[in-house]
């Protein structure tokens, strides 16, 4: 009776979840064996796949403009990931202040990030414009000079990092949500040991929102390392212009499968990619039991 | 009270600098919207003007009608809502479903699986993209009229991890006794699911809605892929192609740009909370 009960469960636990099982096979499975399969091959779409065993591994990493991209990419990772863990955080604590019109103020910092990034790049690459741009315009008014933005490849990735900061929001949201679970007793326990409102920031806040901050930091790796749709746009129409400098990994790989066809080397880099974010999710979370604290429920 | 006198100072100091932080916060996320719309608004002569002018005049409303007039924006607009419909259908369908069988039954292995279905979140879109549009191609879907949205559509009628999940977090805090009671009148699993869990969920599918919406709107790697006829374009789509095209007529550009960002701001404005919501359960956009 018993084994019968359960396996008309697991039947009908089947049937439900049955159409994330067919999508499993057609749209990951299917296509990450497939992937793997043409990243050993001569594939250019209109001929068939020819075997050639490791040849795009190895073409890959003598290729200078594939060593280009892996270097910008690493570059603005290591730029963004940082400051936007960074930059949340601040503004989480900021906003979580008693302040007038908190909401409205939390509202207006959400708002860009779900706006169309094709639409934010359209808007920061005119606000970034060299010459008529808003931004030159407010630095002239401090007494600074004009900055080169888009046009300069030692400029490009600040150009992109203010861009890339503008859609925050729903981290800011996190690290909020975080930060109203701790318990206001914490704080002033600490108070009457005389600290002061760094000294909790540092030893209180920060450790506590280090779940959100784990989260956050394995998310923006993964799509920092995929960040395509604006620097898609800022570097010309997915040229990477200037000079290579917005050739980011995700846009070289755009560049080789579906403008030179050539789809087996577009799958290997795909795999590098894989492994890459594999290997680096491995490694924070090996090592998050050192850092990542779980003091409040 | 000496001490408490001299305390007061650096309160207001700090207060101070505190709303200057804020001032700065907020042109920094607001500034851009309205310089768009401002940059919309302006003559040919006024965009080029150094230092900028605040205030267009006038006002000339006629970049909008000029973006419609000369693309086919008003098209890709009208395709991107069709497409969002059809793609929230396929989304509230398969993911209340999926998160149903990963919520609501309990059944042997069902924990295991369902750490697959969020391993699927680390996989980059590269690695699938390949395959899948070598297999459409064969098919002969890309490039055939309306077939087109087919590579765009389909994998939302198959459910996805994140919308999953969201689903499946709301559906556990639902009380188990509702649907035992349920079972001794004898309702079926599947009855049970619709009669009693999806009344219930309303909040959540708003959510699931939303967010699909957004992330639909917001598309532009599939699109450029997989969308070869111009007709078919999104608005991301439409909007980039605009702006390699129109490289000094930043006005209409602007326009194109408040065009597409419009609808996306009256749904926030209209229905905040679920946002918010969505991204506390999730942590996604």
């Amino acid at each position: 009776m018993k084994i019968s009960i359960s396996k008309r469960r697991l039947f009908t636990g089947i049937s439900f979840i049955s159409p994330w099982i067919i999508g499993f096979i057609c749209f990951i499975l299917y296509p990450l064996g497939a992937s793997l399969y043409y990243s050993f091959t001569d594939f250019s779409l209109f001929s068939k796949p020819e075997w050639i065993g490791f040849t795009n591994y190895f073409r890959l990493f003598s290729d200078p403009k594939f060593l280009v991209s892996l270097k910008n990419t690493i570059i603005f990772s290591a730029m963004i990931v940082p400051a936007s863990i960074l930059t949340a955080m601040f503004l989480a604590i900021l906003l979580n202040a008693k302040i007038k019109a908190r909401g409205l103020i939390r509202g207006i910092i959400f708002l860009p990030s779900i706006v169309p990034q094709i639409a934010i790049a359209v808007i920061w690459i005119w606000i970034l414009n060299p010459k008529w741009g808003l931004l030159n315009s407010v630095f002239n008014l401090i007494g600074l000079p004009d900055a080169p933005w888009l046009s300069s490849p030692d400029w490009v990735k600040w150009a992109l990092l203010i861009t890339t900061l503008w859609m925050i929001g729903t981290d800011m949201v996190l690290y909020l949500a975080a930060l109203q679970n701790i318990p206001n007793s914490y704080y002033e326990a600490a108070e009457l040991d005389g600290a002061n409102f760094f000294q909790k920031t540092l030893r209180i806040t920060i450790p506590l929102v280090t779940p959100v901050t784990f989260f956050h930091l394995i998310n923006a790796l993964i799509w920092s390392f995929q960040y395509f749709n604006i620097p898609y746009l800022m570097g010309e129409q997915g040229a990477g212009k200037p000079a290579d400098s917005m050739l980011f990994y995700s846009i070289y790989l755009y560049q080789n499968g579906f403008r030179y066809l050539k789809m087996g080397y577009a799958s290997a880099m795909a795999w590098i990619l894989f492994i890459i974010l594999m290997i680096a999710t491995l490694i924070i979370l090996k090592t998050s039991k050192g850092w990542v604290h779980y003091g409040v429920k | 009270m000496a001490s408490s006198k001299r305390l007061r100072n650096p309160i207001t100091t700090s207060r101070i600098l505190l709303y200057i932080t804020i001032i700065f916060v907020i042109s920094y996320f607001f500034i851009p919207f309205l310089w768009m719309v401002i940059t919309s608004l302006k003559s040919n002569a006024q965009v080029f003007t150094s230092p900028p002018v605040l205030i267009p005049k006038p006002i000339k409303f006629e970049n909008y009608i000029e973006v419609f007039k000369k693309t086919m924006f008003g098209r890709y607009l009208l395709n991107t809502i069709i497409l969002s419909i059809i793609i929230i259908i396929g989304t509230l369908f398969s993911n209340s479903l999926i998160a149903y069988g990963f919520s609501r039954i309990e059944w042997v292995g069902r924990e295991a699986v369902f750490f697959i279905l969020l391993l699927t979140l680390l996989l980059p879109t590269q690695v699938t993209l390949i395959p899948l549009f070598v297999t459409y191609k064969k098919l002969g879907i890309i490039g055939a009229g309306l077939k087109g949205y087919l590579p765009l559509i389909l994998p939302y009628y198959f459910g996805n991890a994140y919308n999953t999940f969201l689903l499946r977090q709301f559906f556990i805090n639902i009380p188990t006794e509702l649907s035992e009671a349920a079972k001794i009148d004898g309702c079926s699993e599947f009855k049970i699911f619709y009669k009693i869990i999806i009344p219930l969920s309303k909040p959540a599918l708003i959510t699931v809605s939303l967010l699909t919406l957004i992330n639909v709107w917001n598309s532009f790697l599939e699109p450029l892929v997989y969308l070869q006829d111009e007709k078919l374009y999104t608005v991301s789509l439409g909007l980039a192609q605009l702006q390699g095209k129109f490289v000094t007529q930043w006005n209409q550009v602007m326009a194109a740009s408040t065009v597409t960002v419009i609808p996306i701001l009256l749904v926030f404005l209209f229905a905040q909370k679920y946002f918010v919501e969505g991204v506390s359960i999730t942590g996604i956009k």
